[in-house]
């Protein structure tokens, strides 16, 4: 082989193996395109859904790829998003997405595709205004006592749904904030009763003084 | 009107006849020693002596010196104790729990020997009253100075949910300490009529006044004497049930958190026992100290001591009861951090103490109050000065080693107080003795109208002889009723 051959040699299979990997990798950058759909408006601790739809750049559906859902999170000198929930594109490229609602507020989804060895990654962001007050976290387990941490229409459910029957006990459920703690607040009522009729006696004691002295 | 003289000299006048009723005295009581019992119980309100104030001073000290350690805490917040995030909980809930537990033993002790007509406690009832509303004003202080930011307190009551044990904690604590002032306050009624009428004019005017106001008017008439029958019956009866509710709802503080070290069942009655075991040492101190510094030997004998030194015996086995049950049914069943805290506390870094609470806080005692040869006032005091700091010891454990137990597979920490924190302490036990000072200064330390109409001298027994510290008196026939 001459040194011209051996040469022509080296240079191609240097030009290969450039090439390959270029290829591969430009078949990955594929273009893809995302889009979500979420409810506008939402309530505090419901449950929503995101519609996501994976595409490539003729618009054909994109099967079976894993899309994350994030929402941004801040706590204590840290920030970044999170992810709350995962899917799977179906056929049709589209996934569902079930996420929980657990801040007030505008809240920013964001839908992202991290990409393969054939598609591109790709993003897409949709706001969702979320309206509503209370406590999301519900103690399950231990012990249910009405009036400290269940409802007293509890007592009154079909089959301990824990849910009050206000067909049985109309109003019940309103009246509940106001109930809350009533076995504490019975306890201490009794006790302090018996306190005040202490007071009293000793109002007698210094009444029956001046009945003595008169 | 017949006079005596106080033990600094001063004329006490005599009795008003209606003040505390004669016709009602124990059988036994002459004038002569009825009139000796008046002038030893009201000696310490018409006398203070220099060393009196010397102590007060020292004690002053020391609470100024927590007070400089507690603003340093204030200012730096909790990164000057030992408290870190795993160990949140240290010395500061252990003296909690400690103080509220010494508290228990007073009002419910007093109470429980009130119903059963036990006549030898009526002159120890006073002491041990004092004991629980000192105890638990100190004690209240604790979950302040636990919190790094006291400023947010009103967040409780804010933010407070039902739900929350600490929230129960606070009623039950604010409704004791009540009930305990108002049932210190009864008995106190007729005594406060005695010092109204025996201390002349040598006392101070705003000490009268005081006394005159407090006294309500008392004569002893028989329409007064059945309403006070009436209220102290009621608190007596009132006061059991809460003072069995407190300790119990300190015991969920801990019992209702999902950790390995509470996670029991027996920790309601396991706290009220050891609220009592504390409680009735914490007393057998004070009866001590009292009946040497004001010479109440005559009122405070052998059989005091002796039949508190029994019920300190009787909570050593129940103690033990107690404990055994928990190291077995959690040995047995071993759940996944059982294994490291007994290891924790049996071979670990908690041996020593462990050891210290079961050989000084139980074993010692036990064998004390086993043996009558051992069973003297100076022997009892011993018993009852090794539980007070066993038990102050084993909620050290308690806190501490149940914190120490990892909630997740990180390695444990250790907590050592820091100066802060034993300075803190050091001036609760001030305040503490401040208090007790403060109070047997301003009202008589024995129930003396209890003593006259209820018990008498100890028939049968030479008193002052008797009580002489290290020699034993006869025992009781009948104990509880004696």
């Amino acid at each position: 082989m001459s040194n011209r051959t051996f040469a022509g040699a080296v240079l191609l299979a240097l030009l290969l193996l450039v090439a390959l990997p270029l290829a591969a990798l430009a078949a990955g950058s594929e273009p893809t395109s995302l889009t979500i759909a979420v409810p506008p408006s939402a309530s505090l601790g419901q449950v929503a859904l995101a519609r996501v739809t994976l595409t490539d750049a003729t618009g054909q559906p994109i099967p079976k790829a894993t899309i994350l859902l994030t929402a941004p999170l801040s706590f204590l000198q840290g920030s970044g998003d999170v992810v709350i929930a995962d899917a799977t594109t179906d056929a049709k490229g589209v996934a569902i997405a079930e996420f929980d609602i657990r801040t007030e507020g505008a809240l920013a989804i964001k839908a992202v595709f991290a990409g393969d060895e054939r598609y591109a990654a790709s993003s897409a962001s949709a706001t969702v205004s979320i309206a509503g007050d209370g406590q999301l976290y519900a103690q399950a387990a231990g012990v249910q006592l009405p009036g400290l941490n269940t409802s007293p229409g509890a007592i009154f459910s079909p089959a301990g749904s824990g849910q009050a029957n206000v067909g049985v006990l109309p109003g019940l459920a309103a009246l509940w904030p106001a109930l809350s703690g009533w076995p504490i607040a019975l306890a201490l009522m009794t006790i302090w009763s018996f306190y005040a009729m202490v007071a009293g006696l000793l109002f007698r004691i210094g009444a029956a003084a001046n009945e003595a002295e008169a | 009107m017949e006079a005596v003289t106080g033990a600094g000299g001063h004329a006490i006048p005599a009795a008003r006849p209606h003040a505390v009723d004669g016709a009602h005295a124990a059988p036994g009581v002459t004038p002569a020693w009825r009139a000796r019992l008046e002038e030893r119980g009201l000696a310490p309100l018409a006398r203070t002596g220099a060393r009196y104030w010397l102590w007060i001073g020292f004690l002053l000290a020391v609470i100024g010196w927590a007070l400089h350690a507690y603003v340093t805490q204030l200012e730096n917040g909790l990164i000057v104790t030992g408290l870190r995030d795993r160990i949140s909980w240290g010395v500061y809930i252990a003296s909690f729990v400690f103080f509220i537990g010494i508290s228990h033993a007073g009002t419910l002790l007093s109470a429980i020997l009130r119903v059963t007509r036990a006549r030898w406690q009526m002159s120890v009832t006073r002491m041990a009253e004092f004991i629980t509303v000192v105890a638990l004003m100190v004690g209240a202080l604790f979950p302040f100075i636990d919190m790094g930011r006291v400023d947010r307190i009103l967040n409780l009551v804010q933010f407070g949910r039902w739900q929350s044990p600490l929230l129960w904690d606070i009623f039950a604590i604010t409704t004791y300490l009540t009930g305990s002032t108002l049932y210190l306050y009864l008995p106190l009624i007729p005594d406060f009529a005695l010092a109204r009428d025996r201390l002349g004019p040598t006392a101070p005017a705003w000490r009268r006044a005081t006394y005159r106001l407090a006294a309500l008017g008392w004569r002893g008439t028989p329409a007064q004497r059945r309403l006070l029958d009436r209220a102290m019956t009621v608190m007596m009866c009132v006061i059991i049930p809460v003072a069995v509710s407190v300790h119990t709802v300190v015991s969920w503080i801990f019992s209702m958190t999902l950790r390995v070290a509470f996670n029991t069942t027996v920790f309601g009655p396991y706290f009220v026992a050891g609220a009592i075991f504390s409680g009735v040492a914490a007393i057998i101190l004070l009866m001590a100290v009292l009946r040497k510094l004001l010479h109440l030997e005559e009122y405070i004998t052998h059989k005091q001591f002796l039949f508190l030194g029994y019920l300190l015996g009787a909570f050593t086995l129940i103690m033990t009861y107690f404990n055994l049950t928990e190291y077995v049914t959690h040995g047995y069943k071993m759940e996944a951090g059982v294994a490291f805290h007994f290891t924790q506390l049996m071979v670990g870094p908690f041996e020593p103490l462990f050891l210290f609470y079961w050989i000084c806080g139980i074993g010692i005692p036990g064998l004390i109050m086993l043996f009558p040869r051992t069973r003297t006032i100076a022997g009892i005091v011993t018993a009852a000065g090794l539980v007070v700091v066993a038990m102050w010891v084993e909620r050290f454990l308690l806190v501490v080693a149940g914190f120490r137990v990892p909630l997740m597979a990180y390695e444990p920490s250790d907590y050592a107080p820091t100066w802060v924190e034993w300075s803190i302490l050091a001036g609760a036990f001030a305040l503490f003795a401040l208090l007790i000072s403060v109070f047997a200064k301003l009202f008589p330390v024995i129930s003396i109208w209890e003593v006259v109409e209820h018990r008498g001298p100890e028939l049968g027994e030479a008193a002052p002889a008797a009580a002489a510290p290290g020699r034993r008196a006869p025992l009781p026939q009948r104990a509880g009723r004696a």
